[in-house]
C-alpha cells in the first residue's frame, strides 16, 4: 500500500492491518520466518521493502528461533526490532523470548493465536499465547483488526518506556482476526509516526565509545535481584499501557484507557470473562439474555500480562457469579490460564467472593455459536466445579 | 534515530533489587572483570613452588584470566586464586613441570576431592 497521507477508511484483515501498522512504525529490523496464519504480515512487509516504502533491514531467518534471535541482536544493538509468528513458531521462539525479556529488550511481536500440535491444527485457540505467558513479555489481546492495528501503534511506546523496558506481544486470533476483513481506520503515516515517536534506545551495543555487555552470567548473589527488577519493569507496563491507551483514545478517538472492555455489566449478576475475537459472539449472547431480562454482562481483557490484578479485583468483586472462558486445554491445571488467574484474585481476605466456573471452548477453532454461550450462561448453576468443555462430544 | 544513552555502574553485592539498573542486567563498564571473584568455584587448588620456577613467563602468556602474578622485578610470585579458574593451561606449558621428578614441578594441582570417587 502506498503512503497514506490522511486518515483513511479501509477494508482490511488483521494481517494486512498489522503490516500497515508496521510500515507506519517503520522499524529498523524485521526478523521473520513464515507460519500460518501470520505469513502474510511478513510477505506484505517484504513487498514494502522491495518497493522502497520502508528501508527496514528485513532478515529472512531459517526458523522462528533464529527470527527472535535476530530481533534480540538487533534490539541490543540499538534498533527497533519486530517480528510476527504463531503457534509452533511462538513455542520454538520461547527460549529466546526469555532472553529478550531478561535482557530487557523492547521487541514487538505479533502473534496469530493458533492451536498447537500434535495433532496438527492450523486453526485458532490460545494455547500458544498462554504457553508463553510466563516468559516475562507484555501480552496485549486484540479483539479485531482495528484493535490489533491500534495496539501495535501503542506497543513500541509501552515496551521502550524507561520504566518498562520489556518486550511486548500483540495477540490476535488466527483466521478469525488475521484473515477476516473489517471496515477500519488507518491513520496517516505522519500522525502515526508522531504518535509512536522515535525509538528510545538504551545502552546500544553499537555505541562503541561506550561499550556494554549483554546476556551476562549471574551468580546466586544477583540472580534473584535481577529477576525481581525485571518483574518491576513488567508490572510498570500496566500503568504505562493505560497511559498510552488514553493517548490513543485522545489522539485518534478510538478505544479507552481501560485495560478491560466491559459490556452491559450494569447490575449484572453474572459476568462472562473472555479474551480476543470471541467477545463479538458473546455480545450477541448477552443481548439475547438481557432481552429475556437476565442480568448478565461481559468483561473482555485487553491485557493478559502483566495480569491487571488490582483493576480486575475491584471490578469483578462486584459480581456474584463469574463464568471464565478459556480457549486452551487446562492441561492438568485446576482451570485454564484465565480461570486460574481470575480465581487467584479472590480468597485473600474475608470479603465475599464471586462464585466461579470455568469453561473451555473453541480449541482448534471448534465452532462455538452465540446460542452455545447463551446455554452455558443459563446452565451456570448446574455447571461442575471442574472446567466444562463446551461443544465437546461426550456421549 | 536519536540515541538516548543511559549508563550504569558496577553494583555492590549488598545492593537491593531496587538499586539495580532499571534497564536490565547489562555490564556498562569496561575493565571490571577484576571485580568478580570467579576463582572461588574451583574444585582444586593450584599451588606454586617458587624454588622450582625459572621465571620464563610462559604461564603468564597462556593464562586466560591474567591470574599469574609477577612482582615489579619480573619474578613470578604466585597465582591469583580469586581469578584462577583451574583451566590447567599454565600447568601444561610450564617447562619445570616437564621434569620427571614431580618434586621439581613449579605449578601443581592439589589433590582433587573428586579423585576419590
Ligand atoms: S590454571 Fe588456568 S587460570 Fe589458573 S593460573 Fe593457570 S592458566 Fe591461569
Ligand atoms: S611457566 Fe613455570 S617456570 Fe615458567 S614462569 Fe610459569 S611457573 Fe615459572
Amino acid at each position: 500500500m502506498p503512503k497514506i497521507t490522511k486518515r483513511t477508511e479501509k477494508t482490511l484483515d488483521g494481517n494486512h492491518a498489522a503490516a500497515e501498522a508496521l510500515r507506519q512504525i517503520h522499524p529498523d529490523v524485521f526478523g521473520f520466518y513464515p507460519i500460518t496464519p501470520t505469513s502474510y504480515i511478513g510477505e506484505k512487509f517484504a513487498k514494502y521493502v522491495a518497493d522502497g516504502e520502508v528501508d527496514t533491514e528485513y532478515v529472512c531467518a531459517e526458523s522462528e528461533h533464529a527470527a527472535m534471535s535476530i530481533c534480540v541482536g538487533a534490539s541490543a544493538a540499538g534498533s527497533r526490532a519486530v517480528t510476527a509468528t504463531a503457534s509452533q513458531g511462538l513455542i520454538l521462539m520461547s527460549e529466546v523470548l526469555y532472553n529478550a525479556s531478561g535482557m530487557r529488550l523492547p521487541i514487538v511481536l505479533i502473534n496469530g493465536n493458533r492451536s498447537l500440535g500434535a495433532p496438527l491444527s492450523i486453526h485458532c485457540d490460545h494455547g500458544d499465547a498462554m504457553g508463553v505467558r510466563d516468559t516475562g513479555w507484555i501480552q496485549l489481546m486484540a479483539e479485531n483488526a482495528q484493535e490489533a492495528y491500534d495496539f501495535l501503534l501503542c506497543a513500541p511506546r509501552i515496551a521502550e518506556d524507561k520504566e518498562v523496558r520489556t518486550p511486548i506481544m500483540v495477540c490476535m486470533d488466527c483466521f478469525q482476526t488475521t484473515h477476516t476483513l473489517m471496515n477500519m481506520v488507518i491513520e496517516s503515516d505522519k500522525e502515526v509516526q508522531k504518535f509512536v515517536g522515535e525509538p528510545i534506545v538504551v545502552n546500544p551495543l553499537l555505541d562503541i565509545d561506550n561499550p556494554v555487555s549483554y546476556g551476562n552470567f549471574d551468580k546466586p548473589n544477583f540472580y534473584m535481584e535481577h529477576r525481581r527488577s525485571q518483574l518491576e519493569g513488567l508490572l510498570n507496563a500496566e500503568s504505562k499501557t493505560t497511559e498510552v491507551f488514553a493517548d490513543l483514545a485522545k489522539t485518534f478517538g478510538r478505544g479507552s484507557a481501560s485495560l478491560l472492555d466491559e459490556y452491559r455489566t450494569d447490575e449484572a449478576e453474572l459476568v462472562v470473562i473472555v479474551m480476543c475475537s470471541t467477545a463479538g459472539t458473546l455480545r450477541k449472547s448477552i443481548d439475547k439474555l438481557r432481552e429475556k431480562g437476565q442480568k448478565v454482562g461481559m468483561v473482555r481483557l485487553k491485557m493478559f500480562r502483566p495480569f491487571p490484578t488490582k483493576t480486575l479485583r475491584k471490578v469483578l468483586s462486584a459480581f456474584p457469579k463469574l463464568l471464565i472462558l478459556d480457549r486452551m486445554s487446562p492441561a492438568g491445571a485446576t482451570f485454564g490460564a484465565l480461570g486460574s488467574e481470575i480465581s487467584a484474585l479472590f480468597y485473600h481476605d474475608d470479603t465475599p467472593h464471586p462464585k466461579i466456573r470455568n469453561a473451555i471452548y473453541g480449541l482448534g477453532s471448534r465452532e462455538t455459536h452465540f446460542e452455545d454461550f447463551v446455554k452455558i450462561i443459563e446452565d451456570f448453576d448446574q455447571l461442575p466445579i471442574e472446567p466444562k468443555w463446551i461443544n465437546l462430544r461426550e456421549d | 534515530m536519536s540515541l538516548k544513552v543511559v549508563h550504569s555502574t558496577i553494583t555492590p553485592e549488598t545492593a537491593s533489587w531496587k538499586d539495580l539498573e532499571k534497564e536490565g542486567p547489562i555490564i556498562a563498564d569496561t575493565g571490571n572483570s577484576q571485580l568478580y571473584g570467579t576463582g572461588n568455584w574451583v574444585p582444586k587448588k593450584l599451588d606454586f613452588y617458587e624454588e622450582n620456577c625459572i621465571n620464563c613467563s610462559l604461564c603468564w602468556a597462556v593464562c586466560p584470566d591474567d591470574a599469574i602474578v609477577f612482582d615489579k622485578d619480573g619474578n613470578m610470585v604466585g597465582i591469583d586464586t580469586e581469578h584462577c579458574k583451574d583451566c590447567g593451561m599454565c600447568v601444561e606449558i610450564c617447562p619445570a613441570n616437564k621434569n620427571p621428578d614431580t618434586e621439581k614441578h613449579a605449578l601443581v594441582f592439589e589433590d582433587d576431592y573428586r579423585d576419590d570417587f
